[in-house]
């Protein structure tokens, strides 16, 4: 438990045409976790949950150890956030905000805040309505990252923005986790970002965890293959995802399932690959359900 | 206590944000209030008889002052709905502020009521100063009963605006139409105080009419909403403790 940054059990949530179901895993102190899944799957109201944002209807969140409900002020002191939505006063300016997170945070590191706006080259006297949406998003980095947090929240950070920003954030990050008491939970689209940075993926499908486990493990157990429509006759359901051509199919199977496949190409999957065929596959699986 | 001082410290942005423009008239509104104490005092200093001239004229600022800062004050309104559940793109915003910064959900409802009685106590302290200066000079010796009507009316809605915080907690979602119902009727018993007044022009002097706090028993019973927003304190952490910051 010591090990933990955060330990979700059993989280639930129902909300109108959409549910959270039994959402359980864990993120170690000093790694960084890589939460992927389609839009609509459920990773933001996930982080929102472990923010308090939402009532839970069931289950249990554990952020360093401490119920989030019950400490709720300690907790959201030694967490940093930052989400592709407008979590700012839109209205005021950076300058503003560093001066009022200066009060209420009680890590709060001036110098590092300077550093990360002269990173990015941040205006702090223009209003936040005129900054560009990677601009929004550099100026909460700058925020979170100021806060000194052991656990950084980042819903879609890399959204908007550009290449350089991209890979100096994830620099970051792993800077971020090397002392291995900071933690980092991070959703993204952009898998290849993850390929590189996260150590562990927790993978969200339709509400429901449908892979939690070491980014390495993850792609050891799964292979993707490739081959003639004829090599799948009478054994597609072995497979956790298929995209069909003519002649042609391509797969994600897990490994210990190969020797069904005999003949066909077998490749190492990336991250890409594991979201994009179990998310093809559950769709199938649901459509013939 | 301290959390929600914080709280209100980190409001400061958002405040400015809601304000927009508005805060023009709010500022506006208090340049106003100084240069009428100002006027009334250089009024004494000429020996003016300040019941009917610069006196008047201060009350009416301080009442304008009063529903300017009215005005201002809807913004901690806004906030407190936060806890009752109205959406809108405003409040989306607001929430969006605020859900990831540590406070709790009961240092909002502290924070709010925080921000609540600043009005009681600024009132309550011009009130004072006027009512203690107008006793000076011996302003507003006629018809002291509907002085204190017309500050029964203003506690009553003092109260309404404490019910509607309370109805808002235990009912939340769906207590919104209640609540600004309750808070538009609070409104109008102020009004129809100072109105009520209004018919009796001529009984009584201008400054009277316009202030009904500042008559002794209106200035008592202005300090009623004190202990009974403090219940209303306690009951709001009861039901809100565990609170979340959307009411999805």
């Amino acid at each position: 438990m010591d090990n933990m940054a955060l330990e979700i059990s059993n989280l639930s949530k129902k909300f109108d045409g959409f549910s959270l179901s039994n959402i359980s895993f864990k993120v170690e102190k000093g790694s960084i976790m890589g939460f992927i899944g389609e839009n609509g799957a459920g990773k933001t109201t996930t982080m929102k949950l472990i923010l308090n944002a939402f009532e839970r209807d069931g289950g249990e969140i554990k952020v360093f150890g401490l119920d989030n409900i019950q400490n709720e002020r300690e907790i959201k002191q030694r967490i940093g956030y930052a989400a592709d939505e407008d979590c700012l006063c839109i209205g005021s300016t950076l300058g503003a905000h560093a001066k009022a997170y200066a009060k209420i945070f009680k890590n709060w590191d001036e110098e590092l805040f300077k550093k990360y706006v002269e990173l990015w080259d941040l205006p702090l006297k223009k209003k936040l309505t005129d900054f560009s949406k990677g601009m929004k998003m550099k100026a909460m980095l700058a925020l979170a990252f100021a806060r000194r947090p052991e656990l950084l929240l980042l819903d879609e950070p890399a959204a908007g923005l550009d290449p350089v920003a991209r890979i100096e954030l994830l620099d970051i990050l792993r800077d971020f986790v090397a002392d291995g008491e900071r933690s980092v939970l991070i959703s993204s689209h952009i898998t290849s970002d993850l390929d590189k940075a996260a150590d562990y993926i927790t993978l969200i499908i339709d509400g429901e965890i449908a892979e939690s486990e070491p980014l390495d493990i993850l792609e050891e157990k799964y292979a993707l293959i490739s081959g003639s429509i004829d090599d799948l006759r009478g054994k597609e359901y072995e497979l956790v995802g298929v995209r069909k051509g003519e002649m042609t199919f391509d797969a994600l199977v897990l490994r210990e399932k190969l020797k069904l496949f005999p003949g066909v190409a077998v490749h190492t999957p990336n991250l890409e690959n594991i979201l994009t065929f179990s998310i093809w596959g559950r769709r199938e699986r649901r459509r013939k359900a | 206590m301290k959390n929600a001082l914080l709280l209100l410290k980190a409001n400061r942005i958002m405040r400015q944000d809601i304000l927009g423009k508005r805060k023009y008239i709010f500022y506006g509104g208090i340049i106003l209030m100084f240069i009428g104490m100002a006027m009334v005092f250089i009024g004494f200093l000429l020996g003016k008889d300040s019941s009917d001239d610069f006196g008047s004229s201060i009350v009416f600022l301080i009442q304008l002052q009063f529903f300017l800062i009215i005005t201002f004050i809807f913004d901690g309104f806004i906030i407190l709905k936060n806890g009752i559940g109205q959406s809108n793109q405003r409040i989306e915003d607001i929430r969006n502020y605020f859900f990831h910064l540590p406070f709790e959900f009961s240092d909002f409802i502290i924070a709010g009521l925080i921000s609540f009685w600043q009005i009681f106590l600024l009132s309550t302290l011009i009130s004072g100063v006027y009512y203690a200066v107008s006793l000076f000079f011996e302003i507003g010796e006629k018809n002291k009963g509907l002085v204190v009507l017309a500050s029964i009316l203003s506690c009553v809605a003092y109260v309404f605006f404490l019910c509607a915080f309370l109805v808002g907690a235990f009912c939340k979602k769906h207590a919104w139409k209640a609540v600004n119902g309750i808070y538009v009727l609070s409104f109008v018993l102020f009004i129809a105080g100072i109105f009520l007044m209004g018919f009796f022009e001529g009984q009584i002097t201008f400054a009277e009419k316009l202030s009904p706090l500042c008559s002794p028993a209106g200035f008592l019973l202005l300090l009623s909403p004190v202990p009974l927003s403090a219940l209303a304190v306690w009951i709001l952490l009861k039901v809100c403790k565990k609170g979340a910051w959307y009411n999805a």
